[in-house]
């Protein structure tokens, strides 16, 4: 039972090595190519998603840096034109106060210079008046230039108030 | 069976068994249904006669390449294994129903066999040898549990020719790796003083020869072994000459078929296993 056959060692050879030929040429080869053909497309396609999850993050990361950049732009741009907005609002009402002021002041001086003459006219004109009458009241008795004294003496000692 | 009449020499330990008149016994009954033999026995007393030959002279040796019963269970198992190779669809990156089963096979060899324990490059150099070496012994084996065929396995010659495919591929391919003198050397472990070289390296070629004669041993005494506990078990029924041992020896029977399904499977892998740790220490010496 425990000594070696030559004759069963070789055929055990024989039938072995002639299996691994057959087994390797038919199956094996093309099993195991396959295999790590498979294997290698499985880590290519792993390292593919890798590479492109980290081009998409930075992607990512880089629109949302470019996204804060724009809002703190706008948000700069904004408060520019408020306080650009701001401040002609206030350089208008100002000057548009003043020109209002000046107007008012100017009419103000219009309206006293047209009053001032309308008094001086009508004072001129009463006084003619007043010597008009006088005169024929009075029918030449005093020349006219006494005449014209005794008035004008008598408007000035008028009060004051009169005036204006 | 004609043989499976008597019992004498189990009469010896067992006071039970009554005397016996033909000279057969048991244990030869037993030895000849693991032995190997010149017929094939099938049920129904048919035996099939296999071509026997002269043996042939060469250099002294008389080599008998007569095909006896063993060869004719190493055919069967490469054909069955032809077959289920068969299956492998050539030009498929996805197996498909059973090619998907040797696909798990192949990957399992050669990842937690091949590559673990020679490393990536030359785990996947070997493991054509490795499955082939995995699957043959296996089937081989499995047959043994499967009614008209025997257990060639269970023949030391079967498993010796194995063991030395694997001492061979040890020794060429650790040559071919590191060269013929680089290969001793490395035989001898690093550290060791210069004037302990002969003795470490005559220590190392024992081992290295011993290492394969216990992969040779470890396979064809497992194989034997469950034959012969599973026979036994048979046999007592024969022994007590009553039906009444028969639960006993189809329970037990049962019990150790079960336990022998799962030793052919352990014994395929651990064989597989270490010719793949022999062959990868061979070719990476430093490791």
């Amino acid at each position: 039972m425990l000594e070696l056959n030559p004759g069963m060692m070789a055929w055990t050879w024989i039938t072995f090595f002639l299996l691994l030929v057959i087994l390797y040429r038919t199956a094996l080869k093309p099993l195991l190519s396959s295999l790590t053909d498979r294997e290698e497309g499985i880590r290519n396609d792993i390292d593919e998603a890798k590479k492109q999850r980290d081009e998409a993050e930075e992607l990512l990361s880089k629109h949302k840096r470019m996204i804060a950049e724009a809002d703190a732009q706008a948000q700069d741009v904004l408060r520019e034109a408020q306080d650009i907005a701001q401040k002609t609002r206030t350089e208008i009402l100002e000057k548009a106060r003043e020109d209002a002021a000046r107007e008012v002041e100017k009419a103000r001086q219009e309206i006293e210079k047209q009053r001032d003459d309308a008094i001086k006219s009508l004072r001129a004109e009463v006084v003619d008046l007043a010597i008009g009458a006088t005169e024929k009241i009075l029918a030449q008795a005093i020349d006219k230039e006494t005449n014209k004294k005794v008035v004008d003496d008598y408007i000035s000692s008028m009060p004051k108030s009169l005036k204006n | 069976m004609t043989e499976v009449t008597t019992h004498a020499a189990v009469s010896d330990s067992l006071a039970a068994a009554p005397a016996a008149a033909e000279p057969e016994n048991i244990g030869q009954w037993i030895i000849g249904h693991i032995s190997n033999s010149d017929e094939w026995h099938l049920p129904f007393g048919i035996h099939i006669h296999l071509p026997q030959f002269e043996p042939i002279q060469i250099g002294g040796y008389s080599i008998d390449l007569s095909i006896t019963n063993h060869v004719v269970m190493l055919w069967i198992a490469a054909i069955i294994l032809f077959f289920m190779f068969r299956t492998v669809k050539k030009n498929k990156k996805v197996q498909s129903g059973f090619g998907m089963f040797l696909e798990m096979i192949v990957v399992f060899v050669r990842d937690e066999i091949a590559i673990s324990n020679m490393g990536e490059k030359q785990g996947k150099k070997f493991t054509p040898l490795l499955v082939t070496f995995f699957m043959f012994v296996w089937v081989a084996n499995l047959m043994g549990l499967v009614p008209l065929f025997s257990t060639s396995t269970a023949n030391i010659s079967v498993t010796a020719s194995l063991a030395i495919i694997t001492f061979l591929s040890t020794q060429i391919f650790g040559i071919k790796e590191n060269g013929l003198i680089g290969y001793y050397k490395g035989l001898v472990p690093h550290g060791v003083p210069v004037y302990l070289w002969p003795l470490m390296f005559v220590v190392e070629v024992v081992g290295l020869i011993a290492k394969h004669v216990a992969l040779m041993i470890r396979l064809f005494a497992n194989m034997t072994a469950g034959h012969i506990v599973l026979f036994a078990l048979i046999g007592l029924v024969v022994v007590f000459k009553t039906y009444f041992a028969s639960p006993i020896s189809i329970g037990f029977g049962l019990f150790v078929f079960f336990l022998e399904l799962l030793v052919a499977t352990i014994q395929a892998y651990i064989f597989t296993l270490l010719s793949a740790l022999f062959i990868g220490m061979s070719v990476n010496p430093d490791h």
